[in-house]
């Protein structure tokens, strides 16, 4: 199993290495979805990682499928993958069948509300979900709703019927719709009720912890950045690592890196089905252990608009998106004075 | 023990008369749009400002009259640098040349340099640009490589600047150059060059930064010639006249005061009625803030003297810009809202605009690590 999830991720390493370039990032920057890139791993099979076998899925553990996320953010993936795997395995826990194309989630601000009117016919969504990210590019939001009577639906809508009111780039140019879903009306077949898991808090924990695995893998990154370069750049006569003061920050950098890598596979557990629990428990050594061996690619100072990307990618984390960096610290804090 | 003590200072009358000026005249800017406060500050260049500003005698204000200059204190000029910082004033075009270039060559330059520039910058018509940082020499440096030699009436400067802000719209750069081989003594055999941009011989390559402006830059110098009365000092100064400007160059508001813009921003959001942790978080900064305000107008006062507080200068700046980094990282716990350039929200916007810029804040100048260097060498410990 163990070596299994290895062949897995040094697989994917491969390919977000051999398909991200400098140009990629650069059209992605100025909003250009990169469609030869998502063609790789959609051929892949990256999408439907959580996703059952019997559902035609890749049965990834739900560890691995994060460090697959994490992989996918230590190399910059200008696309909604992690939203896509989330979205269709909880949509195929629900009872659906896979979406095809990329998918993204909404909503994501902890204060956004959408509501379900059931009628004869389907459904019926109001409210409106900020900072969406890929809220027009991807095909499909998987969207969470609650009734009336507090009762959770999931909702498949296809972006094409979505009425965007604000777009902008996030601090990692990465796109954010407002979408407005009043009177948006929905076929039964694009509506199931929500698996227990979601009921009392949504889509935030599977957003944060999805965010969270990213922030890791941007850390990561940079980390691999640091250290290299600290070893490479010269002053004052002898490589900036000799300096005790380098040596200071960098070791510093390496426990916050090593606590978030650690707070990140100890997240709250959900029981969703029998067949999947998320977010990511520590089951596997592979999400928990950081790599022995630096990946030799990586050791390249001499690209700093790739190190400019991953600082980005870790710095809108600091947003709103999905509570990961306000809510779930609030959170814990509440429990524990609750509890 | 050794300590440094930043003496308490009382602004005299006419630094309190100056704020008052220098308020109606941004009241003014601010009344007629002329700039967007929440994305600037002393870093954005817009030179109509600069020679707005420099129309209403906000610019060279301690210079002797015969150059341009108000005659004003250092007092004077304190004030009306932290008024334009809390008014997020985009002052970016004169900045430079207002806070280190002109003292510079004011105190050490020639005669024709002070003439040929000093009135130019003080009407708003000249900015200057740093050249000090090297690919190679960074912090170090002492260690640049960049050389000049001796020609008849001056001198032919080779070798490459980095980082050099602005450099693509400034009209001069201060350069520090070798003009001796490194010897036993490292900082000896260097000189600085007063250098105009638009001479043969120089060119100008953009680095994006991190928010994917272009405000820094390579600079290439090819013989690119120098006349004599361009130097600034006498050959083999350039060590004593690079860390005097540095003096100038770290002790200012500007140092704290980069992004002030989102603080008050944030009060603003918050209104008059702060949660608990909103009133602590803010009540915290506020204090920095007044301290490193009395700190800095305490080395105003001591320029005002005719002192040079390097390591003063050196604290005020380690201190300064660590506040300035701590910033964004508050804000955004304060007021959860995803940042973004694009989004015409001005909380949002200014957001961005800092989380992309703060980085720089403590490496710009100086590092922290090379600061502290300064300061423990001076409590006795090197
Ligand atoms: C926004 C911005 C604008 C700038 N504008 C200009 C400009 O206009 N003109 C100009 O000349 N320069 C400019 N600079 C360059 C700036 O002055 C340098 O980046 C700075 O001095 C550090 O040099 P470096 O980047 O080469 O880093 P390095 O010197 O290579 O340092 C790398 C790291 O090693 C540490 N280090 C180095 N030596 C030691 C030591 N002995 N002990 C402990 N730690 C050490 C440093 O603190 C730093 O963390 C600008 C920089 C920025 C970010």
């Amino acid at each position: 199993m163990e070596d299994m999830s290895a062949i897995v991720l040094e697989q994917a390493d491969r390919l977000f290495q051999q398909h991200i370039d400098k140009q990629i990032l650069l059209e992605a920057d100025a909003g250009h979805w990169p469609g030869s890139l998502w063609g790789a791993l959609d051929d892949a099979g990256l999408p439907l990682a959580l996703v059952p076998d019997a559902k035609g899925g890749g049965g990834l553990a739900s560890s691995v499928a994060a460090s697959l996320i994490r992989r996918s953010a230590f190399h910059s993936v200008p696309l909604p993958l992690a939203e896509t795997i989330m979205a269709n395995a909880l949509w195929t826990d629900a009872g659906g069948e896979v979406i095809k194309g990329a998918v993204t989630l909404a909503p994501v601000n902890p204060l956004d509300r959408i509501t379900l009117v059931a009628g004869a016919r389907g459904a019926t969504l109001h409210g409106t979900a900020r900072h969406v990210p890929w809220g027009k590019q991807a095909l499909h939001a998987l969207v969470f709703a609650r009734d009336a009577s507090g009762k959770a639906f999931l909702c498949r809508v296809p972006t094409a019927k979505i009425n965007s009111t604000k777009a902008r780039r996030n601090v990692a140019c990465e796109p954010r719709e407002d979408i407005d879903f009043d009177g948006l009306h929905l076929s039964s077949n694009d509506v199931s009720p929500a698996s227990s898991c979601l009921a009392a808090e949504g889509l935030m924990p599977f957003g944060a912890a999805i965010r969270v695995q990213q922030m890791i893998g941007g850390m990561e990154r940079c980390m691999d950045y640091a250290l290299a370069y600290a070893n490479e750049r010269v002053q004052f006569g002898r490589p900036i690592s000799k300096f005790q003061a380098v040596q200071h920050m960098l070791a510093i950098a390496a426990g916050h890196f090593a606590a978030a890598s650690a707070a990140a596979t100890r997240s709250p557990r959900y029981r969703c089905s029998a067949t999947m629990r998320l977010p990511w428990r520590s089951q596997s050594p592979v999400a928990a252990r950081p790599p022995d061996r630096l990946p030799p690619y990586a050791i390249r100072c001499t690209a700093p608009w790739d190190l400019r990307r991953s600082t980005r990618c870790i710095m809108p984390l600091a947003g709103c998106g999905h509570g990961a960096t306000n809510g779930a610290p609030n959170r814990g804090g509440r429990k524990k004075l609750a509890g | 023990m050794r300590a440094f003590r930043f003496e308490s200072l009382t602004l005299p009358p006419e630094a309190d008369a100056m704020r008052r000026k220098v308020r109606v005249f941004l009241e003014d800017e601010r009344a007629n749009r002329r700039y967007a406060a929440h994305r600037t500050s002393w870093s954005t260049f817009d030179p109509e400002f600069s020679r707005r500003a420099a129309k209403a005698g906000f610019i060279g204000m301690t210079w002797p009259r015969q150059y341009g200059g108000g005659e004003y204190s250092n007092l004077e000029r304190f004030v009306v640098a932290e008024e334009m910082l809390a008014a997020g004033a985009p002052g970016g075009a004169h900045w430079i040349a207002d806070r280190q270039s002109g003292p510079q060559i004011l105190k050490h330059g020639s005669e024709r340099a002070k003439e040929l520039i000093l009135p130019r910058i003080a009407s708003g018509e000249c900015y200057f640009g740093i050249g000090m940082s090297e690919p190679d020499s960074g912090s170090d440096l002492a260690a640049a490589r960049t050389r000049a030699d001796r020609v008849e009436d001056g001198w032919v400067i080779n070798g490459a600047k980095i980082w050099t802000s602005n450099a693509h719209r400034v009209h001069y750069l201060i350069v520090l150059v070798r003009t001796e081989p490194t010897g036993q003594d490292r900082h000896a055999g260097l000189s600085q060059f007063i250098v105009d941009t638009t001479s043969k011989g120089i060119e100008i390559r953009p680095i994006m930064n991190l928010s994917g402006g272009h405000e820094f830059n390579e600079v290439f110098f090819k013989d690119c010639f120098v006349p004599d009365d361009m130097m600034i000092g006498k050959p083999g100064e350039g060590w004593t006249r690079v860390t005097g400007e540095l003096a100038f160059e770290r002790a200012g508001p500007d140092r704290f005061m980069s992004d002030i813009r989102l603080l008050v921003e944030l009060i603003n959001k918050v209104g008059h009625e702060p949660n608990e942790r909103q009133a602590v978080e803010i009540g915290r900064l506020a204090v920095h803030f007044a301290t490193l305000r009395r700190m800095s107008s305490s080395i105003a006062g001591l320029l005002e003297q005719g002192g040079s507080p390097v390591t003063e200068a050196a604290l005020v700046k380690d201190v300064g810009t660590a506040f300035e980094r701590e910033v964004p990282e508050i804000v955004r716990k304060l007021l959860p809202m995803e940042a973004s350039l694009d989004d015409e929200d001005e909380y949002s916007q200014g957001l961005a605009h800092v989380l992309l810029h703060a980085p720089s804040f403590t490496i710009r100048g100086g590092t922290p690590e090379i600061l502290r260097g300064m300061i423990a060498r001076s409590l006795g410990l090197r």
